[in-house]
């Protein structure tokens, strides 16, 4: 089984490694910016592949996910593993692209019988779902800084190598409209606005039916917390 | 603008508050520029028709129409293979100017593909605001925030998808009913099989040194320490300023000990409560470890 694994400073690459021999990293990099491809490899990755164009520079998750599916493609992957980072939207917008299911924070996978085996927490519990390839995985977590290691070779590709047009990517900046410190962006950008709520017992509600903590022992069930 | 539509994410077959704040927001802005509010739920059987019934809820809270798709695999967590077809539907029935849904590790899972099915832009930790009888879709607050969208006369350029944080508007309470309509799905996508249960995993990431911070992670059946993939992460004291690490992550993010007039001054937290940390973690853990009847009396909907 092949599985690519869309680097990053996340724990995408670690998952893909525990689910098969023959890991792929793919990243959209610029020519100086392969750090992660090349500390990839010396975790174990037997190829590393680097897509760039200045179009990718100022796209969005749509572009990403249109260009990495295609790289995807033509790499053949059976499994693509990436991380859940920045509104975990790559993950299932790269399924979509592939026509593959795809489940998002994960924390663990494991190959059973040629399927896939994800867990996926909720609810302080661990939820087991299972696939068989193709099929796209979002790894929860992030913050992973790899060691530094360079000497790999790493494989270049242009957009028209995998069948994309730089324009296919750039009319997506119009949903970019600017930051405000940007001249030209108008209006004022909200002020950030936590809840103060009364007491601990109303954030314990509230989580409660936010479905973030469990509900109460009741006298019943003879025990604490779940 | 022609329509709003505010995905209902249900635990226990009610409506998450942050969902209703959302549709809140969406009634605000739906009555100055226009548009027409819809709800969307996914049940996993038909709703009733009482007045504490989810239709009743929701047209109380908002809709204009609200949408209600019903199958067995609406039972569990809400993710893009049980609920996608379902909000599709919803989606393909009105198509959306504006779609809101409360993030969340659901929203997160569901968000992005049907973002990506519909083209849409797609932002997280948005703010959805009016401004001079327009809206405005920002990501982020304060000179961090990237304005996405914005509205003309006639409304957004294009479909946006966007996933606000909970406890970021108010609810709208009004006496108006909503139509309903039954949706039909389309046949389900290829989709991961539930295996089941796996074990306990801890969910809950409390961020804060000293006793007060563990002993709140052993109340919750969580962990000190950032832990990589946390529902809840909960800040006590100095540790409130971690999290900002994870200012654009699902989980919902508290901070314990503010001081009330500097609020603002945890705006990567969605709930605070003002007071002395280990005083707050102490009844917090009170809280937790009542039985039912001592807490959760009246709770209801926000």
């Amino acid at each position: 089984m092949r599985v690519v694994a869309i680097v990053g400073r996340d724990r995408a690459l670690e998952v893909a490694l525990s689910l098969g021999s023959e890991v792929i990293a793919l990243a959209l990099a610029p020519p100086d910016g392969e750090e992660l491809l090349q500390a990839a490899r010396a975790s174990g990755a037997v190829r590393a592949v680097a897509v760039w164009d200045e179009a990718l520079r100022d796209t969005d998750y749509y572009g990403a996910a249109q260009t990495l599916a295609a790289a995807v493609d033509k790499l053949a992957g059976d499994v693509v593993v990436c991380g859940d980072t920045s509104g975990g939207f790559l993950a299932p917008a790269l399924a979509d692209r592939l026509g593959a299911p795809h489940l998002s924070g994960v924390v663990s996978a494991e190959l059973r019988d040629g399927a896939v085996v994800a867990a996926r927490p909720a609810g302080g519990r661990l939820h087991l779902l299972s696939a068989a390839p193709p099929l796209v995985l979002g790894v929860a977590g992030g913050a992973v800084t790899p060691a530094p290691s360079t000497g790999h070779e790493i494989e270049r590709v242009s957009l028209g190598g995998i069948g994309i047009a730089p324009a296919e990517l750039r009319w997506r900046r119009r949903f970019l409209i600017g930051r405000p410190s940007q001249k030209g962006t108008p209006g004022t950008p909200p002020a950030p606005r936590p809840r103060l709520l009364e007491s601990p017992r109303d954030l314990v509600e509230r989580l409660r039916q936010e479905g973030l903590l469990p509900a109460p022992a009741s006298d019943d069930d003879g025990g604490g917390p779940r | 603008m022609a329509s709003l539509l505010v995905v209902i994410e249900l635990v226990d077959e009610r409506p998450r508050p942050s969902s209703l704040e959302l549709l809140g927001q969406a009634r605000r802005i739906g009555t100055e520029v226009g548009a027409t509010v819809y709800a969307v739920a996914a049940c996993s059987a038909p709703p009733g028709y009482g007045d504490d019934d989810l239709i009743a809820v929701l047209s109380r809270h908002g809709a204009d129409k609200v949408l209600i798709a019903t199958s067995p695999t609406h039972a569990g967590p809400m993710r893009w293979g049980t609920h996608g077809a379902s909000v599709l539907a919803a989606c393909s029935l009105m198509p959306p100017t504006l779609l809101l849904l409360a993030d969340g590790a659901g929203a997160r899972d569901l968000g992005g593909r049907v973002a990506s099915r519909l083209g849409a832009a797609a932002v997280c930790d948005a703010y959805i605001e009016l401004e001079g009888g327009n809206v405005a879709v920002w990501q982020g607050a304060g000179e961090s925030a990237l304005r996405v969208a914005q509205g003309e006369d006639d409304g957004l350029e294009f479909t946006v998808l966007a996933l606000v944080p909970p406890g970021r508007y108010e609810v709208s309470i009004g006496d108006e009913e909503a139509e309903v309509e039954m949706l039909d799905l389309p046949q389900p996508e290829r989709d991961f099989t539930d295996l089941g249960d796996g074990g306990d995993w801890p969910t809950v990431s409390v961020l804060g040194d000293g006793e007060p911070a563990t002993a709140l992670a052993r109340a919750l059946g969580g962990t000190t320490g950032p832990l990589g993939a946390a529902e809840l992460r909960i800040g006590i004291g100095g540790g409130c300023s971690r999290l900002e690490l994870f200012a654009q992550d699902a989980s919902c993010r508290v901070a314990l000990g503010v001081d009330p007039a500097e609020a603002p001054d945890v705006p990567h937290a969605q709930y605070a409560l003002a007071g002395a940390p280990a005083d707050l973690a102490r009844d917090l853990c009170s809280a937790v470890n009542a039985r039912a009847g001592a807490v959760g009396q009246g709770g209801g909907q926000a």
